[in-house]
């Protein structure tokens, strides 16, 4: 697997991040490197093994549908970079 | 400073010494030291001289302290105490304040614990050498110009140089045992759901699991009793109450990591972990096993690890909490902007790397045939652990490695984590154990992995390497 300049554009664009056109070859390099190295999973045929998704031995944790105190409006705002004290404050959505 | 947890216990409970002298020595000695390891990145000298008091007047009023009273503990960055910024050593989190914290805070708090300030790791916990970090490179306090190893490097340089007597970090694929190996002090790895993640910021959440550093097994034993036990917050919290150390001195099955000694291992770091086999083959059975797909954990680990990185760091947009662009745009742009500034390196190439691998046309080739290979592990201990206790082997295969060295390439860096991923990918409690250095000074470790729940064994074993090693 060959890791292209329009793949690690259209990871870029995916993955909501921005990177600069040095930060782009690195990172391409770098991915094709790690994917190498990845390959030799493929060696292995596990047709009969499921998928193991997690570490614990826990299945359906339930609790009782109980209320709970919550966070408060002024502690749900304080780590927003821009509010107006009711609501978080974000860039323009809709023309 | 008293670098033994359970020495200061015993003193401040019966009135030999205050908290508050303990506190002061503590910070005394982080402001001495502190500077040259950037071990900690922020103090809360105020608030713990506060905690110290309240406990001396406890005392004086002769009621009943807490088993860690008055015990300074340095808490990694990525472990929420509500108000306290906790960066995750990001430019990302760099001014967020918790509104909440994290389960293991409110019970070192209910112990009668002194936070005494957070401590360096690699951004987000991805990293093997606290190199990656927005505060700079943590230095070894054992010989400044190499890495104390990561991502808790913080933490294991705390204890290991005496400012604490305690830390916490987290442990994703090794995160806590490399650096205790590389600093030369005990870090235990819990199995998969003892210690509540309520309040840890997620990396790979089916990974992840806080532990304790310290200088001796049974400040191990007490640190893990406060923390650890089921938590409603959590719901991949393991059933049962905490942790009990009980010492126990029986017979253990233990089981030799062979080829892990035969591979490319450095030659004084093959000696120390061999010879002290060598010494506990004289009290417990010990036989060679061979644990199926070792050769594949790393592969399986940075897989796995990455997609559940770029999963969980989708959260950060620069909207709700964390930094954001002053870019103008729109919402997209902005986000973009946000996250590119806010994110390191290392956090940019995992969320790539995790991306691609859950992406469409590559998720059956990459994510699921990892997944199946870490079943295939997990069966691989289960079976083993039929037949031994205890696993033993190297924690690394070398001691610590000079700051910078490995930047130029990342999988040589993921590969230092080579003996240490396979326990989170299982699940299973593993510790590293100090056994001597190396002829520069070096700390060698060495690790012991048990069955789901069996930290008692880890910490018995532990407790009579300390004893042999000290003999020597």
């Amino acid at each position: 697997m060959e890791v292209t300049s329009e793949t690690v554009a259209y990871l870029e664009k995916l993955a909501y991040l921005r990177l600069d056109e040095s930060q782009r070859s690195q990172l391409q390099s770098d991915l094709n490197k790690i994917l190498a190295f990845a390959e030799q999973l493929g060696s292995l045929s596990l047709p009969d093994t499921t998928p193991m998704t997690h570490a614990g031995q826990q299945v359906n944790v339930l609790r009782a549908d109980q209320v709970c105190p919550g966070l408060s409006r002024p502690e749900a705002l304080r780590n927003a970079p821009a509010s107006d004290g009711q609501y978080y404050l974000v860039p323009k959505v809709l023309d | 400073m008293d670098t033994s947890a359970l020495d200061i216990v015993t003193q401040v409970r019966s009135g030999v010494r205050s908290a508050e002298d303990v506190v002061r020595a503590c910070l005394q000695r982080i402001e001495s030291l502190n500077p040259s390891s950037n071990a900690l990145v922020e103090t809360w000298g105020e608030s713990a001289l506060k905690q110290a008091a309240e406990i001396d007047g406890r005392r004086s009023r002769g009621e009943s302290l807490g088993r860690l009273a008055g015990v300074p503990v340095a808490i990694k960055d990525n472990i929420c105490v509500r108000d306290r910024v906790c960066g995750c050593a990001s430019r990302m989190l760099q001014s967020y304040r918790p509104t909440y914290q994290a389960t293991v805070i409110d019970r070192l708090l209910a112990e009668d614990a002194i936070l005494i300030g957070r401590t360096n790791m690699d951004e987000f916990a991805m990293g093997s050498a606290t190199e990656y970090s927005f505060y700079g490179p943590t230095k070894n306090p054992r010989a400044l110009q190499y890495s104390p190893g990561g991502s808790s490097g913080g933490s294991a340089a705390a204890v290991a140089s005496g400012m604490v007597p305690l830390a916490l970090g987290s442990d994703t694929g090794g995160s806590i045992r490399q650096p205790a190996a590389f600093c030369g002090v005990y870090g235990l790895k819990p199995s998969y759901g003892r210690v509540s993640r309520f309040g840890l910021v997620a990396y790979a959440s089916s990974f992840d699991q806080i532990g304790p550093f310290a200088n001796s097994p049974q400040d191990i034993g007490l640190l893990l009793s406060a923390i650890s036990g089921n938590d409603p917050r959590d719901a991949t919290s393991a059933a049962g109450g905490p942790f009990e150390h009980q010492p126990a001195s029986g017979l253990l099955r233990l089981g030799v990591l062979q080829t892990q000694l035969d591979s490319h291992l450095d030659p004084e770091v093959k000696q120390a972990v061999s010879k002290v086999i060598e010494v506990l083959g004289k009290t417990h059975e010990t036989q060679t096993v061979n644990l199926a797909h070792q050769e594949h954990a790393i592969a399986t680990y940075y897989v796995l690890a990455s997609s559940e990185a770029a999963s969980n760091l989708s959260r950060y947009d620069g909207m709700h909490y964390g930094h954001r662009s002053t870019e103008k745009g729109d919402l997209e742009e902005v986000i973009r902007a946000s996250r590119g500034e806010g994110f390191g390196e290392e956090v940019k190439r995992r969320i790539l790397l995790g991306t691609f691998a859950l992406s469409e046309g590559y998720a059956d080739q990459y994510y699921n045939q990892a997944l199946k290979v870490r079943h295939q592990i997990r069966d691989s201990y289960e079976q083993t652990f039929q037949d031994v206790d205890v696993l033993v082997g190297p924690t690394t295969a070398a001691p610590a490695f000079e700051i910078g060295c490995h930047q130029a390439d990342p999988v040589a860096m993921y590969q230092s984590d080579e003996f240490t991923v396979a326990a989170n990918l299982a699940g299973v409690p593993a510790m590293s154990v100090p056994v001597g250095t190396n002829q520069q000074g070096l700390p060698i470790g060495l690790q012991l992995q048990a069955a789901v729940g069996q930290e008692q064994q880890l910490l018995d074993l532990a407790e009579q390497i300390h004893r042999a090693v000290a003999a020597v």
